[in-house]
């Protein structure tokens, strides 16, 4: 286990890949590859096994992330500090977040020097955030963070919304205390009558308090072991969570704008370019004059980027293919059954790789009946949610019967 | 579930067992059927209590020629409640499977204070004056003069169990003290004379150690116990201690000073007596000619004062003659106690055995030994027939009286040490006697001999073989259980030195050494800046912890350590140290984290449990050794090893490794708590010390967890408290280290529990 | 979407040839399939002439299966040189035109053919292409792109499929070019649109390996300097459930995000019982929050 005893006293966190407290053993010949890539697919199967059937799913979400701005976030165990490790994987969580979710909304908030500073707001604009985050590299971090007053301000933020999308909060959290004005136990109450859901990474250990959080309003507690870990809990949140019991089933009503502005229709023969117009996202920065975008069906504005929400008459704009994008939730792929290795097949269907001896484990379709291995398996069942089997086989290729 | 444990039906309450808890139970009635003695080691949270119970339970159901009571001795209040829980869930349990109640009935003995209903006496805080009102009220002549005056005041609540209590017995079932409380106030009888009764009978009785070991007490409660019966000493790693106090007696100047006023009151009392009621004088005076006097103790209201020395001791002989008389007694006594006052002038340390005591007594007042053994008994029949009500304000004479009975009784094993100061203000002139018992074996031995089985079982037993030593007893099953853990929950750790790579250690020499000092304080503050929660940190002595609290404040530790978390200190106030300790919970409750610095044979180490986030890391600062220059202690070593061919530094080892495993094993209690244990001295990495941990500490602490230094070991702390923490469900205990039916059943398991016991 | 600018080192073309025999183009003259087959071969050894690491791959999507027509899994084809013509080359035509005649004699006799199943053919060249990225040495730039070449219509059974296909490639940064030879495909135009490729509706069916040559050929970094076809109008509007209409306002429901014309108490899809009173209300603006 230590490694510290040997001469060379490490003071740093330098330990390399730490897995969990299953040690990894070497087999016969010394190597160790084939046991890795055996932990990857343990790891890859493990995640998707939770997701089965048709379940209801929240699919609109409000996020609030907070991030942890205190002392401890200096701390150097993970590379090249915990702070610019948060800053790096919150940018793919962002990018992957509204992949994921494209309907859905996010709001970043700083746990400042006991208090909770808002750094963007609550919105579905992806460039906004991230733009945002990286001018946080060179910030100053010192003081101690107060998580009362991070939890108060999310759930002011957060109770104007309508109840039927889900309001959620992640905590980024990294100190091992929080300096609270007043009782932390009432303010987790309120947020619990709410129904607003309060997720918790922590970075260093297990504190009590977060995890009665967690507990009490239905989310998640998480502690990392190493930075791959801390990648993989961020992007677990990504994936909506099961229907809170708060929310309210709606019709929403929503706009899907035709692509571009029409063209002058006085005027078919000639080639003219759209009139310039103003986008309603960016009315107050001053960009976005131009001639491409989308005209809401309701009252006309433009918007030059989808998803988003009207300011003029308060519709929901998106397209067709956002709503797509969260279908995989509702139709999901199958999972494919793990079979141990005998020389059924030669190669993988999907991608023609030859099955070798490092292949432990094979896999098939319970409809297709073909063989893939683990790589088109984790790539099946986490991106493309399409067997590629059964897409290509006239008998399977539809999933339910009144798909569109 | 029920399960058998060789060959005998066991129920047991809970769906899941621990294999430990398995093994456990299969030692305990190996001890039974051989109807010998035992002694088991079992760390703590992990079900001893409902293991022991359900047991002996089912074997009393099964075998009530063998076993007819079981007698469950516990600490402290708290934990005989915690008993009785237990007991009331097993009982629901067997209703439940069998449908009607078992014919048993579990009763709680508490003192006075925590039973009496009445609503004058029962408000006192403290429970001597709860135990004088009490008297006041119930003595036999109070009530005999109530029947001719009606306005003298009589507890209606005793009158009510005497008229009606005795005749009909207690309904099965199990009665903790809130239960015993309502039982007696819905039929006007009191609760405390109705559980005395009531333990005679009943089959399961629950209470203090005092009430067995100390022949004061145990005289009065637990004489009529028969013999067919399961003695549970639990959490008894410190019984030695137990038995030795109760026999012992430390008398100081204000003791001769109280005592002499009490005397002359008492004088006075017995003059106006001659005068107005001379009759009752010479009926005492008979009774004693013709030995009557064990009838007169037979009323168990008037038994306030117990006879200090072991039943059977005390002489079946007639008084002796110089004290049957009131005024000749009080006049020896008043020689006793001038003589008492002239040993405590002196100007150095004497250490004396009590024949030589005896010798100097009977040279100097002439004072024979005969009649010293029964001042105890003649102080109380005298107390008696002046009708005092209130014996509690003659406490120091009484204290006089049991000093000399017991240097009269006992020859071996006793000492007597007097001191001119107290070590820790030499200035102060403050001279005590001690007469202390150095042998604890002389207490235990009427439990040994008179009941079939005594278990003696706890979480820190460690050494095993030294118990049977010291107590004297031969026990048919020594064994040592460890914890099955399905992931490795303790992480004991051994810190030798500090950053600076010098060594730390509490040992007197280095105890003043800046280094040692700063090094212990950059320990707690690196613990206190990784650890979520709750430290508590144990130190040597409250000497030791101010001095260093001190030192750390110039050396700026302190101020680090507050930006961390909050700072509590333990102090010798009690009521200070319950504040500290509500407000170290909430601070740990609240998330804002909090250090503990508590004193290793303190108040917190003995009671207090810091499970899960209460104590997330316990630090030993040291090893807590005994003042190891006190005179007693040395006595004590003398005779140990004269008599037992035990070694000082075996003795002084064990008792402070168990004094430190009972500090660190605060921390864990059950199968979902994880903690980190630091040991901060180099000298717990010598093998002598090591091997002195429990069994289950010792399993995790591997060779590579010794001997570290500070930032190694705070790595290691962080690298682990990660892996904690990530979610750990029933699913991965089962089949590990939580066991269903089934799996028990299966061979392997019971081959995998046979290998666990370790004999020794 | 957004490439590096600079050329890549090696670039992997998958193409994928639809010969499913209802297609229209095919049923009015069969000996037209031979033709488009040799403009494909001849575009993919074109492709393979451009770098000496560009990569090749060819899906054959039948109506019963879809399978690799080159490479072959397991031992290629042993090839000697004929008429001065680079082996590679002969290999690819060999192998190709071998595998296709297997394709097409084990389609089950009985069936009727149905609509061709490209969707799960893009799916097989996306895990093509991720293995491929995932085995070639590391520091080796590679760009990736599959062309669909197809005759066939639109079809909305397989619109889950297809926008699964298309996310994913969009995510994985592979551009999906289509080639229609008959019809107008609005679905494999949306694909286009999102993953960044590149849709031609080939007029004449003579010129169709110009067409490839001209339009298809260039890698994405060469492909900003040329004037290609324009995109044309997308039409992003979505369907509702019940009539398959096309809708510019249509009612969502939150949690299964089904599409529907008009408000209904119920969801068809996933029977939550909404609120009786109609649709909620319009949200409120958002106001901006005050530090």
């Amino acid at each position: 286990m230590a490694d510290d005893e040997q001469d060379t006293k490490e003071y740093r966190w330098e330990t390399g890949y730490e897995k969990t407290w299953e040690a990894i053993k070497e087999d016969e010949d010394g190597l160790v590859e084939g046991l890795v890539a055996e932990f990857a697919q343990k790891a890859a199967r493990k995640a998707v096994v939770p997701r089965r059937g048709p379940v209801r799913l929240g699919m609109m979400r409000h996020v609030l992330v907070a991030v942890d701005c205190s002392e401890a976030m200096n701390s150097q165990d993970l590379k090249p500090s915990r702070f610019l490790c948060t800053l790096k994987l919150l940018e793919k969580f962002i990018e992957e977040y509204f992949d994921q979710n494209p309907l859905s909304q996010l709001g970043l908030v700083l746990m400042k020097n006991k208090r909770a500073e808002k750094l963007t707001e609550l919105s579905g604009n992806v460039r906004k955030h991230l733009k945002a985050l990286q001018g946080l590299t060179d910030m100053a971090l010192t003081g101690e963070p107060s998580l009362q007053n991070t939890l108060e301000f999310a759930g002011r933020v957060l109770k104007p919304l309508p109840a039927h999308a889900s309001r959620e909060l992640l905590v980024l959290f990294a100190s091992l205390t929080t300096c609270d004005p007043g009782d932390i136990n009432t303010t987790i109450q309120a947020l619990k009558t709410e129904g607003i859901r309060c997720s918790v990474i922590g970075l260093a250990a297990e504190v009590r308090i977060c995890k009665k959080l967690c507990q009490d309003t239905g989310g998640e507690y998480g502690v990392v072991l190493d930075d791959v870990h801390y990648r993989s809990l961020l992007l677990d949140s990504t994936s909506p969570p099961p229907r809170a019991r708060a929310l309210d089933a709606g019709l929403v009503k929503m706009g899907f704008p035709h692509s571009a502005p029409q063209t002058n229709q006085t005027d078919p023969g000639t080639n003219a370019d759209p009139p310039i117009t103003v986008c309603m996202c960016h009315l107050d920065d001053g960009e976005g004059v131009g001639g491409e975008g989308h005209l809401c069906p309701q009252c006309r504005s433009k918007y030059c980027s989808l998803p988003a929400q009207c300011r003029t008459c308060g519709l929901t704009l998106a397209s067709a293919p956002h709503l797509a994008r969260s279908y995989h939730h509702l139709f999901p792929v199958e999972p494919y059954e793990e079979v141990a290795y005998e020389g059924q097949a030669q190669y993988c269907f999907a991608c023609l790789r030859n099955f070798t001896d490092i292949d432990k484990q094979v896999y098939r379709c319970g409809r297709c009946h073909e063989f893939y291995c683990w790589e088109c398996e984790s790539v099946v069942s986490t991106t493309l949610h399409v067997c590629p089997g059964c897409a290509s086989r006239p008998h399977l290729y539809q999933r339910l019967p009144d798909s569109s | 579930m029920k399960l058998t444990v060789d060959g005998l039906l066991v129920y047991f309450p809970y769906d899941y067992i621990y294999p430990e808890q398995y093994a456990y139970m299969l030692e305990l009635k190996r001890a039974l059927d051989a109807k010998g003695h035992g002694l088991l080691e079992m760390p703590s949270g992990t079900g001893k209590t409902i293991s022991l119970l359900s047991l002996i339970v089912a074997y009393m159901i099964q075998n009530p020629h063998h076993v007819r009571k079981l007698i469950y001795c516990s600490r402290t209040v708290p934990e005989i409640e915690k008993v009785l829980e237990e007991l009331k869930n097993l009982i629901k349990y067997y209703e439940k499977c069998q449908g009607e109640k078992p014919s048993l009935t579990g009763v709680v003995l508490s003192s006075r204070k925590n039973l009496c209903i009445h609503p004058e006496v029962s408000r006192e805080r403290e429970g001597k004056l709860v135990d004088g009102k009490c008297h006041s009220l119930t003595a036999s002549y109070i009530r005999e003069r109530h029947e001719s005056d009606n306005s003298i005041p009589i507890c209606q609540f005793y009158e009510g169990f005497n008229r009606e209590g005795k005749e009909s017995m207690l309904p099965y079932g199990v009665y903790t003290m809130d239960d015993l409380k309502q039982y007696g106030a819905d039929r006007n009888w009191c609760p405390y004379f109705l559980s005395r009764f009531a333990i005679i009978h009943a089959e399961i009785v629950v209470y203090s150690y005092h009430y067995l070991l100390d022949p004061k007490i145990a005289e009065v409660v637990s004489k009529e116990m028969n013999r067919e019966a399961v003695v549970v000493f639990d959490e008894a790693h410190n019984i030695d201690n137990v038995c030795i106090d109760s026999l012992s007696v430390k008398v100081t100047r204000r003791t001769i000073d109280r005592s002499t006023m009490a005397l002359q009151q008492l004088e006075k009392t017995v003059a106006q007596i001659r005068e107005a009621d001379a009759a009752r004088l010479t009926v005492e005076y008979e009774q004693m000619v013709e030995g009557l006097r064990h009838a007169a103790m037979q009323r168990e209201t008037d038994a306030v004062l117990g006879n200090p020395i072991l039943p059977d001791d005390v002489l079946n002989e007639v008084v002796p003659g110089n004290i049957r008389n009131a005024e000749h007694f009080l006049s020896f006594l008043k020689r006793f106690i001038e003589y008492l006052k002239t040993r405590l002038r002196i100007q150095h340390v004497v250490q004396e055995s009590p024949a030589g005591f005896l010798k100097d007594v009977q040279a100097r007042v002439c004072i024979e030994r005969k009649p010293l053994r029964f001042c105890a008994t003649r102080l109380s029949s005298l107390m008696k027939t002046l009708e005092i009500p209130d014996p509690s304000n003659f406490a120091s004479l009484t204290l006089i009286t049991h000093l000399a009975t017991l240097v009269s009784t006992y020859t071996k094993g006793f000492t007597i040490i007097i001191e001119p100061f107290d070590d820790k203000t030499p200035t102060v002139s403050n001279p005590i006697l001690h007469f202390s018992c150095m042998d604890s074996s002389i207490a235990m031995r009427p439990v040994f001999a008179r009941f079939q089985s005594v278990i003696i079982t706890s979480g820190t037993l460690s050494p095993l073989d030294m118990y049977p030593k010291i107590l004297d007893f031969n026990p048919v099953i020594m064994s040592s259980f460890t914890m099955t853990l399905a992931r490795p929950c303790i992480l004991p750790m051994i810190v030798s030195k500090g950053s600076d790579q010098v060594a730390i250690s509490s040992k007197y020499e280095t105890r003043e050494d800046v280094a040692v000092i700063r090094n212990y304080g950059q320990l707690l503050v690196e613990i206190s800046a990784s650890v979520p929660d709750g430290v508590v940190c144990f130190f040597t002595s409250y000497l030791y912890l101010e001095s260093v609290v001190g030192a750390w404040y110039d050396q700026g530790v302190v101020a680090s350590l507050q930006r961390h978390k909050l700072l509590f200190i333990e102090t010798q106030d009690s009521a200070e140290t319950s504040f500290a300790l509500i407000n170290y919970i909430k601070a740990c409750e609240s998330g804002r984290g909090a250090v503990l610095l508590s004193v290793a044979r303190g108040k917190v180490s003995e009671g207090v449990d810091f499970d899960h986030h209460l104590g997330r890391a316990v630090l030993m600062f040291g090893i807590p050794y005994v003042f190891t220059q006190s005179r007693i202690l040395k006595a004590r070593l003398d005779y140990l090893r004269d008599q037992f061919q035990i070694r000082e530094n075996d003795f002084l080892t064990f008792d402070a490794m168990r004094h430190a495993a009972q500090c660190v094993g605060r921390a864990l209690r059950g199968k979902t708590d994880y903690g980190i244990m630091i040991f901060a001295d180099k000298r717990f990495s010598r093998a002598d010390k090591r091997t002195k941990l429990p069994r289950w500490i010792q399993e995790h602490l591997k060779d590579s967890l010794c001997n570290l230094s500070t930032e190694e070991a705070v790595q290691i702390c962080k690298r682990w408290l990660r892996q904690m923490a990530q979610p750990f469900t029933r699913e991965d205990q089962l089949g590990v280290s939580l066991l269903t039916l089934q799996q028990l059943q299966s061979e392997e398991q019971q081959e995998k529990i046979e290998k666990q016991v370790i004999q020794k | 979407m957004a490439d590096d600018d600079a050329p890549s080192d090696s670039s992997l073309l998958v193409i994928i040839v639809d010969t499913n025999p209802n297609q229209r183009y095919i049923t009015e003259d069969p000996k037209v399939l031979t033709n488009c087959l040799d403009a494909v071969i001849a575009f993919a050894n074109s492709h393979l002439m451009q770098k000496a690491r560009n990569e090749l791959a060819v899906i054959g999507c039948h109506f019963h299966k879809s399978e690799y027509l080159y490479p072959t899994p397991g031992k290629p084809l042993d090839v000697r040189q004929i008429d001065g013509q680079y082996e590679l080359f002969t290999l690819v035509e060999k192998t190709i035109k071998m595998r296709l005649v297997n394709l097409i004699k084990s389609q089950p006799p009985e069936e009727k053919p149905g609509e061709s199943l490209l969707a799960g053919a893009v799916a097989m060249a996306l895990c093509f292409i991720a293995k491929f990225r995932r085995e070639a040495t590391p520091g080796l730039r590679i760009t990736a792109r599959i062309l669909i070449v197809t005759g066939s219509s639109d079809t909305a059974a397989q619109y889950i499929n297809y926008m699964n296909v298309f996310f994913t490639a969009q995510k994985q940064q592979v551009l999906i070019d289509v080639c229609s030879l008959d019809k107008h495909l609005s679905l494999l135009q949306q694909g286009c649109d999102i993953t960044g490729g590149l849709y031609l509706k080939v007029p004449s069916l003579e010129g169709l390996l110009q067409y490839l040559l001209w339009v298809f050929l260039p890698e994405t970094s060469e492909r900003t300097k040329l004037v290609l076809p324009g995109r044309g109008r997308v039409d992003y509007r979505a369907a509702c459930f019940c009539h398959r209409e096309l809708l510019t306002i249509g009612y969502v429901c939150s949690v299964c995000l089904s599409v529907f014309c008009k408000f209904s108490p119920i969801c068809t899809t996933c029977h939550t019982v909404f609120k009786i009173g109609g649709p909620l209300p319009i949200k409120p603006k958002k106001k901006k929050m005050k530090v």
